[in-house]
């Protein structure tokens, strides 16, 4: 048996293995949850929507992987371009580590600004929602270049996308939530799927330049 | 900039600067690298006083985050804004003016200075490392 076969076997027992192991431990997320949001107060009781770990972990999974079978019928051509981009070489990877950080600590700051003034709140949501969206589509687009690379070294090339992002979903969502580790481990996800989102300019490998509009000026004048 | 980088990564170390072309080519190269080192200066003088303002007072910092449990719940309590939309908006423009106060109040002016900082060495940064130029 191929060797890349055995590390793909042990890598799929180990990833079902921490959803096992995070289903048994009730209090797997961190506790971080205590009340329920101020409007709600009186109206809702939160214990009524509590649902089991292994429900919330294989909800949260099944939902990625429908999300990315989207994306890839969605933007191809885009999920491709942010896949090839995390290439193989670590200063490469580090280079989109870094850029996905330096990206995190801008936004971060613009959040922050932008939360001052009640007119500019908005502006804050919207940059943390669209820093949730471009690292999950990042972090998906790693999850297929990760499972399309363990398939051809076990000697599986050319299988279906749908398999190859399946393969790298399963392996690389459940490490999240692997105990101390696990918040590292998500960091550094959200770092690499921003990065590569904001190195290849959301998977149009367009530059970041402006010189469109100083040849529109030059035209001009 | 990459561009550039490349086209300096493509040339020999060094040229003998026989001709005028050669020398001016030369110079050029000095002073492009000379320049770099302080835009990478300059960006880490930035991420570093950034950071020494931000980080002392985001410690410092006692309030939790709530988050729910699961997606559920917000849908759940969301619903409250269909039933009485006036008092949800009230709440939460409410809730919106609280975090202000909250954060004018906890947070002194050097943070604000500092996060201005930590943005410009961001934006610095990334201006280094990303791709400005068409790929050959």
């Amino acid at each position: 048996m191929n060797r890349w076969r055995i590390i793909l076997s042990i890598l799929l027992v180990v990833s079902i293995a921490v959803v096992v192991y995070t289903s048994i431990q009730s209090n797997h997320i961190p506790e971080l949850v205590r009340t329920q949001p101020p409007w709600a107060e009186h109206r809702f009781d939160a214990d009524r929507f509590k649902i089991p770990a292994a429900v919330s972990l294989i909800g949260g999974m099944a939902s990625l992987y429908v999300f990315s079978v989207i994306l890839v019928y969605l933007i191809p051509q885009r999920m491709m371009s942010l896949s090839s981009a995390l290439a193989n070489r670590p200063a490469a990877l580090l280079r989109v580590a870094g850029t996905g950080l330096l990206s995190l600590l801008l936004l971060g700051a613009l959040t922050g600004g932008a939360s001052l003034w009640i007119g500019t709140f908005p502006l804050a949501i919207f940059v943390v929602l669209a820093v949730i969206l471009a690292s999950t589509i990042g972090g998906l687009a790693m999850a297929f270049r990760f499972g399309r690379g363990l398939l051809r070294r076990a000697g599986w090339p050319n299988r279906s996308p749908f398999l190859e992002l399946l393969v790298g979903t399963l392996i690389l969502f459940p490490l999240m939530y692997l105990p101390y580790v696990g918040g590292i481990l998500m960091i550094l996800f959200i770092c690499l799927g921003l990065g590569l989102n904001i190195i290849t300019r959301f998977g149009s490998n367009q530059p970041w330049s402006i010189r469109p509009i100083i040849e529109v000026e030059r035209g001009n004048s | 900039m990459d561009r550039l980088d490349r086209m300096l990564v493509g040339m020999k170390p060094e040229i003998p600067e026989a001709t005028l072309a050669d020398r001016l080519c030369s110079q050029f190269r000095h002073r492009y690298q000379r320049a770099r080192r302080m835009y990478l200066g300059l960006m880490m003088v930035f991420m570093v006083v950034g950071c020494s303002l931000v980080l002392p007072q985001a410690f410092r910092l006692s309030g939790t985050v709530d988050l729910p449990e699961n997606g559920l719940v917000v849908v759940g309590t969301s619903m409250g804004a269909f039933a009485s939309p006036l008092e949800f908006w009230n709440t939460v423009s409410g809730s919106i003016y609280a975090v202000q106060n909250g954060l004018l109040g906890a947070l002194q002016t050097p943070f604000w200075i500092g996060l201005f900082g930590l943005a410009m060495g961001a934006m610095m940064g990334m201006g280094w490392l990303l791709p400005t130029g068409k790929k050959e």
